[in-house]
């Protein structure tokens, strides 16, 4: 039982979490934004590997070898019966041909063509920033206007509106409750997916540490402690809301993109507002708010006390005579709710507290003004 | 004479109560104007007007020449209006060095990709944090720089609040709400004094709501009273404080 803590998939889960946890730790633990429509966000890198990725990659393909995607088109029409789809792209994104097209043609495809592959990576993140991007004005719209608990309100609503309602409904956008394959990439496309989202991950936490010991990680904290002091003192706090937002949601995004790598066959609610918004907000709650280090270690702790708990989910479930009831199928849920409630209780700051953001050596300073009334 | 500050019929309601009732207060520029009047008089109302923390509804708010009624407040700030508030709201999860140091404002380093570019703001971070260690020197919070707002005494709260208000860089106008009550008396006068001093060698502006008018008196140069939402008197500090009408404000209330 010791090796699946250090297996491929687990350690792209953590890194994915980590990353999110650092995320949302800028929104909720620094800038006090209570971000509860996190998982959104986190799909929109997902969706731009699979209901916009295969798109891009059938039509990349198309432009490419036309005869080939002609027969390939020609092939699929003869196994699906009835199919309405004009190109390969229509193809690509439908539910009932997605698969054969993207193992069958564009995987192989795009593993032999090394340039093109590079270059639909490079294409896919930017159409995840960009998403990201997209999402994240639509949010800072209502944050710049909405105060904290209606802020979260909104959030986890418009977050559940597009990963429950709008992608899980509509099957042309993203597959819907059939779920698309995503467009993967090399011939190992987990070491791919794991190297992603570490070196993710590793910059994630630099590009965080870097801006909490900044006067932007002042200025945050200084926003979330006392709204209407900030502005008095000049700062715009619509701007700042909006910058911390957008920053958060391009790091999510991207964190969704190379999740999506490993997992390849999902639906919008692989991303739901349990795993990808109440998970992370357990773990920086447990590790620190505005501590980055928190955040990743709440992340390790949380995620290995989690697997250690499904683990064992069945004898615990039999020993709490739960049978095969529905309690016990959510057990994870009720542990995880209970976790957050007992870490409020005992450990309000978090493992690791808030730090005051390093600017300069202000010992030296001190050491050197001496001051009119020293 | 000219004013920095010049309010007009300032009218603001809390559902039936006027707490300003057509206040015309002008500042001169250069100067040090108190603003007195017992407790509900609507002082620091007017200061929350004048500051944009509140929408008046009605009157103008006339600033440097600018009509700056509908504007928020972080834009009156970077027009040179600075402001205090009476019940310190300080920045808890801050360092008193921190609170004091975030009151200048135009940091190049406050972007999420300036940020961590520090070549780009060491040098106003420096002078930043350099004045913000002078002006907690004088106010005596020096040896509890790295401490949080939680962490001090009521009075130490109101003089971090005075360490704030006095690190914008060159403001046209600072609004002081009571900067000394809870301080203790020689202190009271040294920050006083220190007012003074901006005033003389900068031509700074101050106008200063004020309890203790025995230590404020002497270092002002123009008065203004307030009851029920009203001004009731103008004028030299110590001519309006033998106002009857100022008097029987303070005695009726």
């Amino acid at each position: 039982m010791s090796v699946w803590i250090f297996s491929d998939a687990f350690l792209i889960t953590l890194f994915s979490f980590i990353t999110v946890a650092i995320s949302l730790n800028l929104e909720a633990g620094f800038t006090g934004i209570p971000n509860f429509g996190k998982h959104v966000f986190v799909f929109v890198g997902a969706f731009a590997a699979q209901g916009i990725g295969v798109r891009i990659a059938a039509w990349i393909y198309e432009k490419v070898e036309p005869q080939a995607a002609q027969q390939a088109l020609e092939h699929l029409r003869s196994m699906v019966p009835g199919a309405t789809w004009k190109s390969l792209v229509g193809a690509a994104a439908d539910v009932d041909a997605n698969r054969i097209v993207v193992n069958n043609y564009l995987r192989p495809f795009f593993v032999s063509h090394v340039g093109l592959e590079a270059l639909l990576v490079v294409l896919l993140l930017v159409v995840t920033v960009a998403l990201a991007l997209f999402f994240g004005l639509i949010a800072s719209y209502a944050a710049l206007r909405l105060k904290e608990d209606y802020l979260a309100i909104l959030l986890l609503s418009f977050a559940e509106l597009m990963v429950m309602v709008l992608f899980y409904q509509s099957q042309s956008l993203n597959g819907g409750n059939q779920g698309l394959w995503a467009i993967t990439f090399t011939s190992d496309p987990v070491k791919f997916a794991l190297i992603g989202s570490g070196a993710l991950a590793f910059i994630s936490y630099l590009y965080a540490e870097r801006l909490a010991n900044s006067p932007m990680g002042r200025a945050m904290r200084a926003v979330r402690d006392d709204d209407v002091a900030a502005s008095v003192f000049g700062r715009d706090i619509a701007v700042i809301r909006l910058k911390v937002i957008l920053v958060s949601s391009v790091l999510a995004g991207l964190a969704g993109f190379f999740f999506i790598q490993n997992a390849a066959l999902s639906t919008s609610m692989t991303f739901n507002r349990v795993i990808w918004t109440f998970l992370p907000w357990a773990m920086i709650i447990l590790g620190g708010m505005a501590n980055n280090l928190g955040a990743v270690v709440g992340a390790i702790v949380f995620l290995i006390g989690k697997r250690l708990f499904e683990y064992y989910q069945i004898p615990i479930s039999n020993a709490l005579h739960l049978g095969s009831s529905i309690v016990s199928a959510l057990l994870p849920n009720i542990f995880i709710g209970i976790f957050i409630i007992v870490i409020l209780y005992a450990l309000p700051q978090g493992i690791l507290p808030e730090k005051p953001s390093k600017t300069v050596k202000f010992e030296e300073i001190l050491e050197s003004e001496q001051g009119e009334e020293a | 004479m000219d004013y920095i500050l010049e309010a007009h019929d300032l009218v603001k309601k809390f559902g039936e109560l006027r707490a300003l009732d057509g206040v015309t207060i002008r500042v001169p520029r250069g100067m040090v104007t108190l603003l007195i009047g017992p407790n509900g008089s609507g002082k620091t109302t007017f200061i929350n007007t004048v500051s944009g923390v509140y929408k008046p509804d009605a009157g103008r708010v006339i600033f440097d020449g600018e009509d700056i009624t509908d504007l928020p407040p972080h834009e009156r700030f970077r027009k040179g209006l600075v402001r205090s508030f009476q019940v310190p709201r300080l920045f808890t999860g801050l360092t008193v060095l921190e609170n004091t140091a975030f009151a200048r404002y135009g940091n190049p380093g406050e972007g999420v990709i300036s940020g961590i570019l520090k070549k780009i703001w060491l040098g106003f971070e420096t002078q930043t944090v350099r004045k913000a260690v002078r002006l907690i020197s004088f106010t005596k919070l020096r040896h509890l720089w790295d401490k949080r707002p939680g962490e001090l005494s009521g009075g130490q709260m109101k003089l971090l609040e005075v360490s704030r208000v006095m690190m914008p860089d060159q403001p046209k106008l600072v609004l002081m709400d009571e900067p000394t009550s809870g301080v203790f008396p020689s202190l009271a006068h040294e920050i006083f004094r220190y007012i003074r001093r901006l005033r003389e060698e900068y031509g700074m502006t101050f106008l200063i709501v004020e309890h203790r008018l025995d230590i404020a008196v002497e270092y002002a140069d123009y008065a203004y009273a307030m009851a029920y939402g009203k001004v009731v008197a103008e004028g030299k500090p110590r001519e309006v404080l033998e106002n009857p009408k100022v008097i029987e404000s303070y005695l009726g209330g």
